[in-house]
């Protein structure tokens, strides 16, 4: 069946380029996707990488959902580093109901491409604080 | 002094009322619906001439705002929605915006910001929604304040700066919450209410000491104290020292009358109030005490004076009259016969039954609303 999204080829690399890269970085990686209200086209929003929780929560819009793309590393109890790629899907209950299907829609094509296996629903900010739980 | 100007727009009670800014609409809840009147700015004696209903609420509307430039009316109703009406010259007719405040019980009252560019919502659900319209999404957006809110709102009070509201509640606290919108609103200057205050810090919680409901508060126009009336025929006014420090004072007058309702600041020193006792007190003073000062019109002690009877059976009484005689029968066990000559009153008073709303009108005057269905405007 025929998607109503699209996704760039630069998107497409730039992707897997973070999925591989983001692997040997022991610092947290966040990209944030948007999909374009016209084109319907879901790109980066953010030009530089995000590397922290605090300034990932400040660059979410209040009222709009969004994809983040989120590698990050911590440590297991028995010492080894895992870095997790994980899909959080932010989705605030503020956001309006036509752009919360649009999202809704394409979540499941985004994590195919975006080749990642979890995905996290975030509705608030306070969502962000037992993040770490859910890996 | 002159006589009150009185509108008696139906018998429906009119909750709440306002006035657009330049006078020259006038908006009362109805049932329903609010009702929009033209007012003749040249002669207010004249009575407003019905313009246009706004009926788009499945339930009773408790609230009725008008934006400070006059182009937007906000309404609210038990039908837990909030309804921007702005006025289409094309189409000749206010045309409705719905929000989506995301409460599930009433709302009980609603007022837009200073600026106009949000307006808080308060509700039987323990939740204030400010709502502020976001560009990208093209709607409006509500955010709530939840914590540590108990118990429903009765009563919302704006600072002038935008960013504090003061809410009134039925457990008895009076509190005082940031509203402040990341984008929308600009860092205020630091107030005796505190300085930081990003959205939702709680800057002032009080509760006088009957813990009776809260009908009304309100911010005194330079916004550094607070004025509130409770049910136990009380009014309170607190004046804050600092963000964290107790209050510089806290000044409760108690009264013999029946509770109050509504009140309305007009310097800050003086405030107007007005309730089941169906007349309006002034009290003034500043933060060492508060007096009551003035009683706008003479009222008579019903309950002691016995009405006169006999002389007035060959006056004709309308059938508005009859009723009212006949309830009054019922409910007190004797008559009170509208006073002959005098135009169908029960009371002494311009209204015949609670006020529920006060406004400013202008520097000497407030117009109230009453469950009587009137409209009086008084020169204080």
């Amino acid at each position: 069946m025929p998607s109503l999204y699209s996704f760039s080829s630069e998107t497409l690399a730039e992707l897997r380029k973070f999925r591989f890269g983001s692997a040997r970085i022991s610092t947290m990686q966040a990209a944030i996707y948007t999909i374009d209200t016209t084109s319907y086209e879901i790109k980066k929003e953010n030009d530089e990488p995000v590397v922290s929780v605090e300034d990932l929560i400040e660059e979410l819009p209040d009222n709009s959902p969004r994809y983040i793309v989120l590698s990050y590393p911590y440590k297991l109890p028995d010492g080894r580093l895992k870095t997790p790629l994980v899909l959080l899907y932010w989705i605030p209950p503020t956001s309006s109901q036509g752009s919360r299907m649009l999202y809704a829609a394409a979540v499941e094509e985004f994590r195919e491409k975006a080749g990642v296996s979890k995905l996290i629903k975030v509705e608030d900010e306070d969502d962000f604080e037992d993040l770490e739980e859910q890996l | 002094m002159s006589s009150p100007i009185v509108y008696q727009l139906g018998n429906l009670p009119i909750k709440d009322h306002v006035f657009s800014p330049d006078h020259s609409l006038l908006a009362v809840t109805k049932d329903n619906t609010v009702e929009i009147y033209q007012v003749n700015q040249s002669n207010l004696g004249v009575k407003p001439k019905l313009f246009t209903t706004l009926a788009g609420h499945d339930k009773t509307v408790t609230s009725v705002d008008i934006s400070f430039d006059g182009t937007r009316i906000l309404t609210c109703s038990q039908d837990r929605n909030a309804l921007v009406w702005e006025y289409d010259s094309a189409a000749g007719e206010y045309k409705p915006t719905l929000v989506l405040l995301r409460i599930s019980r009433a709302a009980t009252v609603c007022k837009w910001s200073p600026d106009g560019q949000k307006f808080a919502v308060g509700s039987s659900d323990r939740i204030i929604a400010v709502c502020y319209y976001e560009q990208e999404n093209n709607w409006w957006v509500s955010k709530h304040l939840k914590k540590p809110l108990k118990s429903t709102i009765t009563s919302l009070s704006w600072h002038h700066n935008g960013v504090l509201l003061a809410s009134g509640s039925t457990d008895g606290h009076v509190r005082v919450f940031s509203a402040f919108i990341k984008g929308l609103d600009e860092k205020p200057e630091p107030t005796p209410w505190g300085s930081k205050l990003p959205f939702q810090t709680l800057c002032g919680d009080f509760i006088n000491e009957t813990g009776a409901w809260i009908h009304d508060v309100a911010f005194s126009p330079d916004g550094n104290s607070l004025a509130f009336v409770s049910h136990d025929s009380s009014v309170g006014i607190i004046y804050p020292d600092g963000e964290g420090l107790p209050p510089r004072s806290i000044i409760n007058v108690k009264t013999n009358y029946l509770p109050f309702k509504t009140l309305v600041y007009l310097t800050n020193n003086k405030i107007v109030v007005g309730g089941h006792n169906c007349n309006l007190i002034v009290f003034e003073g500043d933060e060492n005490d508060w007096k009551e000062t003035r009683v706008i019109e003479s009222q008579k002690d019903l309950t002691k004076e016995t009405p006169a009877a006999g002389d007035d059976d060959e006056e004709e009484i309308s059938s508005h009259q009859a009723l009212n005689m006949f309830k009054q029968m019922d409910l007190k066990g004797r008559l009170n016969k509208p006073s002959p000559g005098g135009n169908g009153k029960v009371l002494s008073t311009t209204h015949q039954n609670t006020i529920a709303s006060i406004r400013e009108f202008s520097g000497n005057q407030v117009s109230t609303s009453g469950i009587d269905g009137k409209i009086v405007i008084f020169r204080v």
